[in-house]
Protein backbone atom coordinates (compact mmCIF):
# COMPACT_ATOMS: atom_id res chain seq x y z
CA UNK A 1 0.00 0.00 0.00
CA UNK A 2 2.86 2.40 0.77
CA UNK A 3 4.08 2.08 -2.83
CA UNK A 4 0.59 3.02 -4.04
CA UNK A 5 0.53 6.31 -2.16
CA UNK A 6 2.15 8.32 -4.94
CA UNK A 7 -0.35 7.33 -7.62
CA UNK A 8 -3.46 6.44 -5.68
CA UNK A 9 -5.48 9.28 -4.13
CA UNK A 10 -7.81 6.80 -2.40
CA UNK A 11 -4.85 5.27 -0.53
CA UNK A 12 -3.69 8.74 0.54
CA UNK A 13 -7.20 9.64 1.70
CA UNK A 14 -7.40 6.36 3.65
CA UNK A 15 -4.19 7.05 5.55
CA UNK A 16 -5.11 10.69 6.19
CA UNK A 17 -8.54 9.73 7.51
CA UNK A 18 -7.07 6.95 9.63
CA UNK A 19 -4.47 9.30 11.12
CA UNK A 20 -7.19 11.88 11.90
CA UNK A 21 -9.39 9.25 13.59
CA UNK A 22 -6.42 8.04 15.64
CA UNK A 23 -5.63 11.59 16.79
CA UNK A 24 -9.29 12.10 17.85
CA UNK A 25 -9.31 8.69 19.58
CA UNK A 26 -6.10 9.25 21.52
CA UNK A 27 -6.96 12.89 22.29
CA UNK A 28 -10.42 12.04 23.64
CA UNK A 29 -9.05 9.10 25.62
CA UNK A 30 -6.41 11.33 27.16
CA UNK A 31 -9.02 14.03 27.88
CA UNK A 32 -11.40 11.51 29.49
CA UNK A 33 -8.64 10.17 31.73
CA UNK A 34 -7.73 13.67 32.94
CA UNK A 35 -11.15 15.35 33.10
CA UNK A 36 -13.33 12.44 34.27
CA UNK A 37 -10.93 10.20 36.18
CA UNK A 38 -8.63 12.82 37.73
CA UNK A 39 -10.74 15.98 37.92
CA UNK A 40 -14.16 14.44 38.51
CA UNK A 41 -16.05 15.86 35.51
CA UNK A 42 -19.67 14.70 35.77
CA UNK A 43 -23.10 15.08 34.19
CA UNK A 44 -23.85 15.38 30.49
CA UNK A 45 -20.39 16.66 29.44
CA UNK A 46 -18.80 13.61 31.07
CA UNK A 47 -21.17 11.26 29.21
CA UNK A 48 -20.38 12.98 25.92
CA UNK A 49 -16.62 12.88 26.54
CA UNK A 50 -16.75 9.22 27.64
CA UNK A 51 -18.57 8.32 24.39
CA UNK A 52 -16.10 10.05 22.04
CA UNK A 53 -13.34 7.36 22.12
CA UNK A 54 -15.98 4.75 21.29
CA UNK A 55 -17.40 6.88 18.50
CA UNK A 56 -13.89 7.04 17.03
CA UNK A 57 -14.36 3.36 16.20
CA UNK A 58 -17.40 4.32 14.11
CA UNK A 59 -14.98 6.48 12.14
CA UNK A 60 -12.72 3.45 11.57
CA UNK A 61 -15.59 1.43 10.08
CA UNK A 62 -16.65 4.39 7.92
CA UNK A 63 -13.05 4.88 6.73
CA UNK A 64 -12.77 1.20 5.81
CA UNK A 65 -16.11 1.33 3.99
CA UNK A 66 -14.99 4.43 2.06
CA UNK A 67 -11.77 2.64 1.09
CA UNK A 68 -13.85 -0.15 -0.45
CA UNK A 69 -16.18 2.30 -2.21
CA UNK A 70 -13.42 4.58 -3.51
CA UNK A 71 -10.99 1.85 -4.61
CA UNK A 72 -11.03 1.78 -8.43
CA UNK A 73 -9.29 -1.59 -8.71
CA UNK A 74 -11.99 -4.27 -8.51
CA UNK A 75 -9.62 -7.02 -7.38
CA UNK A 76 -8.24 -4.91 -4.52
CA UNK A 77 -11.85 -4.17 -3.54
CA UNK A 78 -12.40 -7.92 -3.30
CA UNK A 79 -9.33 -8.26 -1.07
CA UNK A 80 -10.55 -5.47 1.23
CA UNK A 81 -14.02 -7.03 1.49
CA UNK A 82 -12.45 -10.39 2.39
CA UNK A 83 -10.32 -8.67 5.03
CA UNK A 84 -13.42 -7.03 6.49
CA UNK A 85 -15.31 -10.31 6.56
CA UNK A 86 -12.45 -12.09 8.35
CA UNK A 87 -12.22 -9.22 10.86
CA UNK A 88 -15.99 -9.15 11.47
CA UNK A 89 -16.22 -12.91 11.87
CA UNK A 90 -13.29 -12.97 14.25
CA UNK A 91 -14.51 -10.10 16.45
CA UNK A 92 -18.15 -11.21 16.65
CA UNK A 93 -17.19 -14.83 17.29
CA UNK A 94 -14.79 -13.79 20.04
CA UNK A 95 -17.48 -11.57 21.60
CA UNK A 96 -20.10 -14.34 21.48
CA UNK A 97 -17.79 -17.05 22.85
CA UNK A 98 -16.49 -14.85 25.65
CA UNK A 99 -20.02 -13.67 26.47
CA UNK A 100 -21.17 -17.25 27.04
CA UNK A 101 -17.98 -18.07 28.96
CA UNK A 102 -18.72 -15.11 31.27
CA UNK A 103 -22.30 -16.30 31.70
CA UNK A 104 -21.52 -19.91 32.58
CA UNK A 105 -17.92 -20.00 33.75
CA UNK A 106 -15.77 -18.09 36.27
CA UNK A 107 -13.74 -16.16 33.68
CA UNK A 108 -12.67 -12.49 34.04
CA UNK A 109 -14.91 -9.80 32.56
CA UNK A 110 -13.69 -8.29 29.29
CA UNK A 111 -14.65 -4.65 28.66
CA UNK A 112 -16.81 -4.25 25.53
CA UNK A 113 -14.39 -1.84 23.86
CA UNK A 114 -12.02 -4.75 23.26
CA UNK A 115 -14.35 -6.28 20.61
CA UNK A 116 -13.90 -3.49 18.02
CA UNK A 117 -10.23 -3.52 18.94
CA UNK A 118 -10.19 -7.20 17.99
CA UNK A 119 -11.90 -6.21 14.70
CA UNK A 120 -8.91 -3.95 13.93
CA UNK A 121 -6.58 -6.85 14.75
CA UNK A 122 -8.79 -8.99 12.48
CA UNK A 123 -8.07 -6.67 9.55
CA UNK A 124 -4.43 -7.72 9.92
CA UNK A 125 -5.45 -11.39 10.12
CA UNK A 126 -7.55 -10.84 6.98
CA UNK A 127 -4.50 -9.51 5.16
CA UNK A 128 -2.59 -12.67 6.13
CA UNK A 129 -5.55 -14.78 4.97
CA UNK A 130 -5.49 -13.00 1.60
CA UNK A 131 -1.75 -13.57 1.27
CA UNK A 132 -2.02 -17.26 2.20
CA UNK A 133 -4.97 -18.02 -0.09
CA UNK A 134 -4.09 -15.74 -3.03
CA UNK A 135 -0.27 -15.82 -2.93
CA UNK A 136 1.48 -12.83 -4.51
CA UNK A 137 -1.86 -11.50 -5.75
CA UNK A 138 -3.16 -11.33 -2.19
CA UNK A 139 -0.77 -8.63 -1.03
CA UNK A 140 -2.66 -5.43 -0.31
CA UNK A 141 -2.49 -3.62 3.03
CA UNK B 1 -11.87 -19.51 -16.15
CA UNK B 2 -8.72 -20.13 -18.18
CA UNK B 3 -7.09 -17.34 -20.14
CA UNK B 4 -4.13 -16.60 -22.45
CA UNK B 5 -3.05 -13.47 -20.64
CA UNK B 6 0.43 -14.69 -19.72
CA UNK B 7 1.16 -15.84 -23.29
CA UNK B 8 -0.15 -12.63 -24.86
CA UNK B 9 1.85 -10.55 -22.39
CA UNK B 10 5.01 -12.58 -23.05
CA UNK B 11 4.58 -12.15 -26.81
CA UNK B 12 4.69 -8.39 -26.30
CA UNK B 13 7.49 -8.64 -23.71
CA UNK B 14 5.40 -6.82 -21.14
CA UNK B 15 5.88 -7.35 -17.43
CA UNK B 16 2.83 -7.74 -15.19
CA UNK B 17 3.39 -4.14 -14.09
CA UNK B 18 3.48 -2.96 -17.75
CA UNK B 19 0.12 -4.58 -18.39
CA UNK B 20 -1.26 -3.31 -15.09
CA UNK B 21 -0.27 0.26 -16.05
CA UNK B 22 -1.97 -0.11 -19.44
CA UNK B 23 -5.15 -1.37 -17.75
CA UNK B 24 -4.97 1.11 -14.86
CA UNK B 25 -5.18 -1.72 -12.31
CA UNK B 26 -2.74 -3.11 -9.73
CA UNK B 27 -0.04 -5.66 -10.49
CA UNK B 28 -1.86 -7.95 -8.05
CA UNK B 29 -4.94 -7.84 -10.28
CA UNK B 30 -2.98 -8.93 -13.33
CA UNK B 31 -1.32 -11.70 -11.32
CA UNK B 32 -4.68 -12.91 -9.93
CA UNK B 33 -6.30 -12.97 -13.39
CA UNK B 34 -3.30 -14.70 -15.01
CA UNK B 35 -3.20 -17.42 -12.37
CA UNK B 36 -6.97 -17.98 -12.58
CA UNK B 37 -7.56 -16.87 -9.00
CA UNK B 38 -9.85 -14.08 -10.10
CA UNK B 39 -12.20 -13.68 -13.06
CA UNK B 40 -12.43 -10.04 -14.16
CA UNK B 41 -15.71 -8.17 -14.48
CA UNK B 42 -17.07 -7.68 -18.01
CA UNK B 43 -15.88 -4.02 -18.21
CA UNK B 44 -12.33 -5.06 -17.21
CA UNK B 45 -12.42 -8.01 -19.63
CA UNK B 46 -13.30 -5.55 -22.42
CA UNK B 47 -10.41 -3.28 -21.36
CA UNK B 48 -8.04 -6.26 -21.48
CA UNK B 49 -9.34 -7.19 -24.93
CA UNK B 50 -8.85 -3.59 -26.11
CA UNK B 51 -5.25 -3.49 -24.83
CA UNK B 52 -4.40 -6.61 -26.83
CA UNK B 53 -6.61 -5.59 -29.78
CA UNK B 54 -8.40 -8.93 -29.57
CA UNK B 55 -11.88 -10.10 -28.66
CA UNK B 56 -12.73 -11.36 -25.17
CA UNK B 57 -13.19 -14.88 -26.58
CA UNK B 58 -9.63 -14.77 -27.94
CA UNK B 59 -8.27 -14.20 -24.43
CA UNK B 60 -10.65 -15.96 -22.05
CA UNK B 61 -11.41 -19.63 -22.63
CA UNK B 62 -14.51 -21.35 -21.43
CA UNK B 63 -14.05 -24.13 -18.89
CA UNK B 64 -14.60 -27.44 -20.84
CA UNK B 65 -16.71 -28.85 -17.97
CA UNK B 66 -18.82 -25.72 -17.88
CA UNK B 67 -19.27 -25.88 -21.65
CA UNK B 68 -20.24 -29.56 -21.51
CA UNK B 69 -22.85 -28.82 -18.84
CA UNK B 70 -24.53 -26.38 -21.22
Amino acid sequence: MIADLKRKPEARRYLLRMATAMVIYLGSLFAAEILIEDRGLSGAPAYVLAAVPGLSFAALFWIFARLIVEERDEFLRLLYVRQGMVATGLALTAAAVWGFLETYMPVPHVEAFWWPTIWCFGIGVGAIYNKVTMGVAGECM
Amino acid sequence: MKNRLRVLRAERQWSQQDLADRLDVSRQSVNAIETGKYDPSLPLAFRIADVFALTIEDIFLRDPEEQAAQ
